[in-house]
């Protein structure tokens, strides 16, 4: 059951590309940046426009306040990546969906209720309603639901676990959904939490590491499933090239805007839109490599850096090669040099 | 700044500007400079995807694939391994379509299949990052396909 919240967050943000959500910066303290989705970045300003994919990067002293243009607001804490971002839910409503890589940031929803966004992580996403939450990303990917007002629904797997009102809920990597507990209203200090949990990850590395195995193995899973049919259409995709020319060649141009309309377009029009849905999940992937794993092998980088032969270092290299053997196998020849 | 290194500054930017070329990507374009650029890319013997992607808003449905020839390769009017050379004439604003707040364009599109020409109309936004820098949001070609929905028409979005 717990293995399958990738899944279900990949089948709730498949066609996450497909619409852009946009927010505003309405205030700024300190150091922010934005990143593009095209990779530019640049100081953070009033009245910056945020379209989906863009990143809201904030230092120790920054602190961001952003205005969705579907209603609610955004407080974006010290020491965040904050990712805008948007999915269409399988009924086809489009909703925005917002996620801390790593840090924090709470989310007040203040307009008419049924177009709330999904609010989490890199690795968890939560629907809300009607909601003031916070929600805090750790080093290793672990995800931390604080509900203020409403209500929050974290699909996991079959289950759905639901949050009301004051109540907390934390998410490893792999593991799962924790018990609901109740919390303290005040903001928790977001260092010290993620202190621990980089604690708790160095005294159990090897776990934690097979935790966010476990999220990558289904991603990988899911390209390796959808691989060769996607692989098998493009080449098919090609023939119907060829044969669009030979047609063109020997019955003319009129014969060959025929051949295009009536076949060409149709097959390919499917084709482009099942491509889309597909890099998303290899996107998801990367994001998944780019942002815990990396992490993670950062930490213990520095937590070995005088003592590299210590076994527990070793071992956990040894998992990491294995991850990364996986991820060049499977993902990166779907990568192109621009996704990096 | 000394005089000689302004001096410097200013004839290199004047020889950019009336030279055409922004190797950086720092200077506006309008729509029609726009559509000359992505086209120039997409008739390529070598095409730099990433660069062909650049033309486009991050806003667009398939921004993270454009960058890849896969992508390329499943569309119908746009694909340059049997369509291509491409180039678009007559371009003036106004259209048919509307595509949000987008500034719709008009022109005619030749290319293999269509030697004879065929209206295309692309849908124009401004960058968020640099005044007067339109990028397309979306190409929608007319090839004669019925559609229950005017936007299954939309080649590339």
């Amino acid at each position: 059951m717990k293995r399958s919240i990738a899944l279900v967050w990949i089948l709730l943000l498949v066609t996450a590309f497909a619409v852009a959500q946009d927010a505003t910066i309405v205030f700024v303290d300190g150091f922010v940046d934005i990143q593009t989705e095209a990779g530019a970045v640049f100081p953070a300003d009033f009245g910056d426009e945020l379209s989906a994919g863009d990143r809201v990067i904030t230092d120790r002293d920054g602190e961001a306040e952003l205005e969705l243009g579907t209603g609610g607001d955004v407080v974006v804490a010290p020491d965040t990546v904050f990712i805008v971002g948007a999915t269409t839910t399988p009924s086809g409503q489009r909703t925005g969906r917002l996620s801390a890589a790593i840090g924090s940031f709470s989310f007040r929803f203040n307009a008419a209720i049924g177009n709330e966004p999904r609010v989490g992580s890199t690795t968890s996403v939560a629907g809300v309603r009607g909601t003031e939450v916070r929600v805090y990303t750790g080093s290793d990917g672990t995800t931390r639901f604080e509900v203020i007002e409403g209500l929050v629904e974290i699909t996991d797997g079959d289950t759905v676990v639901s949050l009301a009102a004051d109540e907390a809920v934390e998410v490893a990597p792999g593991s799962g959904a924790g018990n609901v507990f109740a919390f303290l209203e005040q903001p928790i200090n977001y260092a010290a939490w993620n202190a621990a949990l980089v604690e708790d990850f160095l005294a159990d590395p090897i776990d934690s590491l097979d935790g966010v195995s476990i999220e990558m193995a289904e991603l990988l899973a899911e390209i390796e499933r959808r691989a060769p049919g996607i692989e098998e259409r493009l080449a098919q995709s090609d023939a119907l090239g060829e044969e669009l020319v030979k047609i063109g060649e020997e019955n003319g141009t009129e014969a060959r805007q025929e051949f295009l309309r009536e076949t060409v377009a149709p097959f390919r029009n499917e084709l482009r839109d099942d491509f889309v849905d597909f890099r998303f999940v290899v996107l998801s992937a990367l994001s998944l490599r780019q942002f815990v794993v990396a992490r993670m092998a950062g930490e213990m980088d520095a937590a070995y850096f005088l003592n590299p032969g210590d076994p527990v270092y070793r071992s956990f290299l040894d998992d990491l090669e294995l991850l990364d053997d996986r991820f060049e196998e499977v993902v990166v020849p779907w990568l192109v040099p621009s996704d990096l | 700044m000394n005089r000689a290194y302004r001096a410097i500054v200013i004839v290199a930017a004047t020889a950019i500007v009336l030279a055409g070329c922004d190797p950086l990507g720092l200077l506006p374009l309008d729509a029609e400079a726009r559509v000359a650029a992505f086209l120039s890319e997409l008739n390529a013997d070598d095409i730099d995807y990433g660069a062909l992607r650049d033309n486009f808003s991050p806003d667009a449905n398939d921004y993270g694939s454009m960058n890849t020839a896969a992508y390329w390769s499943a569309t119908t009017v746009f694909n340059p391994a049997t369509e291509a050379p491409f180039a678009v004439s007559g371009l003036t604003a106004g259209g048919s379509i509307s595509y949000g707040s987008a500034e719709i364009y008009t022109g005619t599109l030749t290319s293999t299949t269509y030697p004879g020409g065929v209206e295309v109309q692309f849908a124009f936004v401004e960058d968020d990052d640099l005044q007067n820098n339109m990028l397309i949001r979306a190409i929608v070609p007319d090839f004669g396909v019925t559609a229950s929905d005017p936007l299954d028409n939309v080649i590339i979005r």
